[in-house]
C-alpha cells in the first residue's frame, strides 16, 4: 500500500504541475482516454441506467401509491440515483471496461521496454500516461454520470407513468424539486474523484506491479480491478459521509 | 576539440550478479563518431543506457555533455535526455502511435518546434529515410527494417548533439545493414545543416559485428573482459567482435 501512496504523491505533483498539462502529445492521450472511457461505454452504462431507474421505481412505487405521497417518487430518485449509485455503478462500468485496460495496456507496453524509451527522450511518463489518463477519466466519469442520472430518470417514468398517470414534465417537476445544490456537489465531486482514482490505481498496477513476465498481466489487471472496487466502495461512503453528516 | 561522453573508471553490475563493466573508461570528443564492437550479451545494451543515467553505475563516473549523469538528480536528466537520441536494438516504437507520430514525439512532447515545422521535419526524415509511404502505420504493421528506420528517424527528430545507438543494424543482411549506414550518415549531415552550431552529433554505438560501419566510424574499439580497448585508427583494427585488438588507448 506504500507503493500506491508514494505513487499517488508523485501523480498528485504532477497533475499540479500544470504547464505540462498541455503537451502536445499528451493531449492527444487525454483525448483518446476520455473517448474510450467515455463514448465506449455508453452502451453498458444505458442499460444500467434504464433497469436501476426501472427497478428503483418499481419498488418505491408500492409505498409511495399507499400513502399517496406522489412526489416522493422524486426524493427516492434523487437519493438514490444521484446521490449514490449514479456514481457507484458507472464508476464500475468504468473499471471493468477501462481500469482493466488500463492496467493490461501499460503492463504490456513495460514489458516491451516502450516506458525505458520515453524516459530516454526526456517524457516523464507520470506527465505523458499517467495525468492524461487521470484528466480523460475524470471527464469521462463525470459525463457518463450525468448521462446515467438522465437515463435512469427515463427507467423510472417508464413504470411511474402508467401507474400514476403522471406527464413526464411533472415527473421531471418532482425530481427536481427534490434536488438540492448540495447533491449537485456531491455528484460532481463523487464522479471527478472517481474517475481519476480508477486511472490512477490501474496506471499503478500496470506500471509498478507488472514485473517482466507476460503472464503476470492477468494478475495485476485483475488485482487493479479489485483495489479499484475497493477505493470507489470505500470514497463514495466517505464523501457522502463527510457531506451529509458534517451538516 | 571537447568531450562529449566521457566514462571513467566505470564498473556495472546488473542486479547483483552479471558484471558487464569492471573500470570502462572511454572518452568520446564531441563529433566524433565512435563505435566499440563488443561479444554478444557482453554488454552493448549499457553503454547507451548509463550514458542517459536510466541505469546508474556501481562506481566510476560517467559525464555526458558537461552533466553528471552518474550522480546528477532526475530533472537535471531529463533536460539532457532532450539533447540525445537513443535507439535500442529492437527498435521500441510506441505501438500505438503510428509512424509519423512516433517520429514527431518527442518535438510534440518538448513543444520544441511550431507544429508546422513539426511536420515539416518528420516529412523531411521520413524522405530520407524511405518511409514517407508509412506515415500512418503502426508499429505492429511494419517489418523490423522498417521499424529500425522509423526509430532512426525519432532519434534525430531533435536534430542532437549526441547519438547513443544500440545494436542497430543486428540482424538486418549486408544490403539493408549498408542502406540503414547510409541513411544515418545522410541524416548526420541534416543535422549539422539545422543545429544552430552547425555541428554534427557525436555518435557511440555499440555493436556486436562492426563491419557494418567501417567507413561510417572514426574510431572502433572493442570490449573486452569490462574494458574498452579503442584504437585511434580503425584501419589498424579487425571490427569484427571475435578478432583481438591490436592497439589500445
Amino acid at each position: 500500500m506504500s507503493g500506491q501512496l508514494r505513487f499517488t504523491l508523485l501523480a498528485l505533483r504532477a497533475v499540479l504541475d500544470v504547464s505540462k498539462w498541455g503537451r502536445g502529445a499528451a493531449v492527444r492521450v487525454v483525448l483518446d482516454q476520455t473517448w474510450y472511457t467515455g463514448v465506449g461505454a455508453l452502451s453498458s452504462v444505458s442499460l444500467i441506467a434504464l433497469v436501476f431507474g426501472f427497478l428503483v421505481v418499481v419498488q418505491a412505487l408500492p409505498a409511495v401509491v399507499d400513502v399517496g405521497a406522489h412526489h416522493w417518487v422524486g426524493t427516492i430518485l434523487v437519493l438514490t440515483i444521484v446521490r449514490e449509485f449514479g456514481p457507484l455503478l458507472t464508476g464500475m462500468v468504468v473499471i471493468s471496461r477501462s481500469g482493466t485496460a488500463i492496467a493490461s495496456e501499460l503492463a504490456v507496453t513495460k514489458i516491451r521496454g516502450e516506458i525505458e524509451v520515453l524516459e530516454s527522450m526526456g517524457i516523464d511518463p507520470f506527465h505523458f500516461i499517467v495525468v492524461p489518463r487521470m484528466i480523460g477519466g475524470a471527464i469521462a466519469v463525470f459525463s457518463l454520470v450525468l448521462y446515467f442520472d438522465v437515463i435512469a430518470l427515463l427507467g423510472g417514468y417508464l413504470v411511474a407513468s402508467p401507474r400514476l398517470a403522471i406527464t413526464f414534465e411533472a415527473f421531471l417537476g418532482h425530481f427536481i424539486d427534490a434536488l438540492s445544490l448540495k447533491d449537485i456537489s456531491l455528484s460532481i465531486i463523487k464522479s471527478v474523484i472517481i474517475g481519476t482514482t480508477i486511472p490512477l490505481i490501474s496506471c499503478y498496477h500496470g506500471l509498478v506491479r507488472m514485473g517482466r513476465a507476460s503472464y503476470e498481466v492477468p494478475q495485476v489487471s485483475r488485482d487493479a480491478v479489485i483495489r479499484c472496487m475497493f477505493f470507489v466502495f470505500l470514497l463514495s461512503a466517505l464523501i457522502s459521509g463527510l457531506f451529509y453528516f458534517s451538516g | 576539440m571537447s568531450d562529449a561522453i566521457a566514462f571513467h573508471d566505470v564498473s556495472f553490475t546488473l542486479e547483483d550478479r552479471f558484471r558487464v563493466f569492471d573500470g570502462l573508461s572511454l572518452v568520446v570528443p564531441a563529433g566524433e563518431r565512435c563505435v566499440i564492437a563488443c561479444a554478444s550479451g557482453s554488454g552493448t545494451s549499457f553503454f547507451g543506457r548509463l550514458a542517459l543515467g536510466l541505469f546508474r553505475p556501481d562506481s566510476g563516473s560517467i559525464s555526458v555533455l558537461g552533466v553528471d549523469v552518474s550522480s546528477a538528480p532526475l530533472p537535471e536528466l531529463m533536460l539532457l535526455r532532450r539533447r540525445v537520441g537513443f535507439v535500442i536494438r529492437d527498435s521500441r516504437l510506441i505501438s500505438n502511435l503510428d509512424v509519423e507520430h512516433n517520429i514527431a514525439l518527442p518535438l510534440n512532447y518538448h513543444r520544441l518546434l511550431p507544429a508546422e515545422k513539426v511536420r515539416d521535419r518528420v516529412e523531411h526524415l521520413m524522405e530520407i529515410l524511405e518511409i514517407g509511404h508509412l506515415r500512418g502505420a503502426r508499429p505492429a504493421s511494419l517489418s523490423s527494417e522498417e521499424r529500425m528506420r522509423t526509430a532512426i528517424g525519432r532519434s534525430m527528430a531533435v536534430a542532437p548533439e549526441v547519438l547513443l545507438y544500440d545494436n542497430p543494424l543486428a540482424g538486418y543482411s549486408g544490403d539493408i545493414a549498408k542502406q540503414l549506414v547510409v541513411s544515418l550518415a545522410e541524416l548526420m549531415d541534416w543535422t549539422a545543416s539545422v543545429r544552430p552550431d552547425g555541428r554534427h552529433p557525436t555518435f557511440l554505438c555499440a555493436v556486436t559485428e562492426a563491419q557494418g560501419f567501417a567507413l561510417f566510424a572514426d574510431r572502433i574499439g572493442r570490449l573486452e573482459q569490462g574494458h574498452v580497448v579503442i584504437s585511434p585508427s580503425h584501419e589498424a583494427v579487425d571490427v569484427s567482435a571475435d578478432a583481438s585488438m591490436k592497439a589500445d588507448t
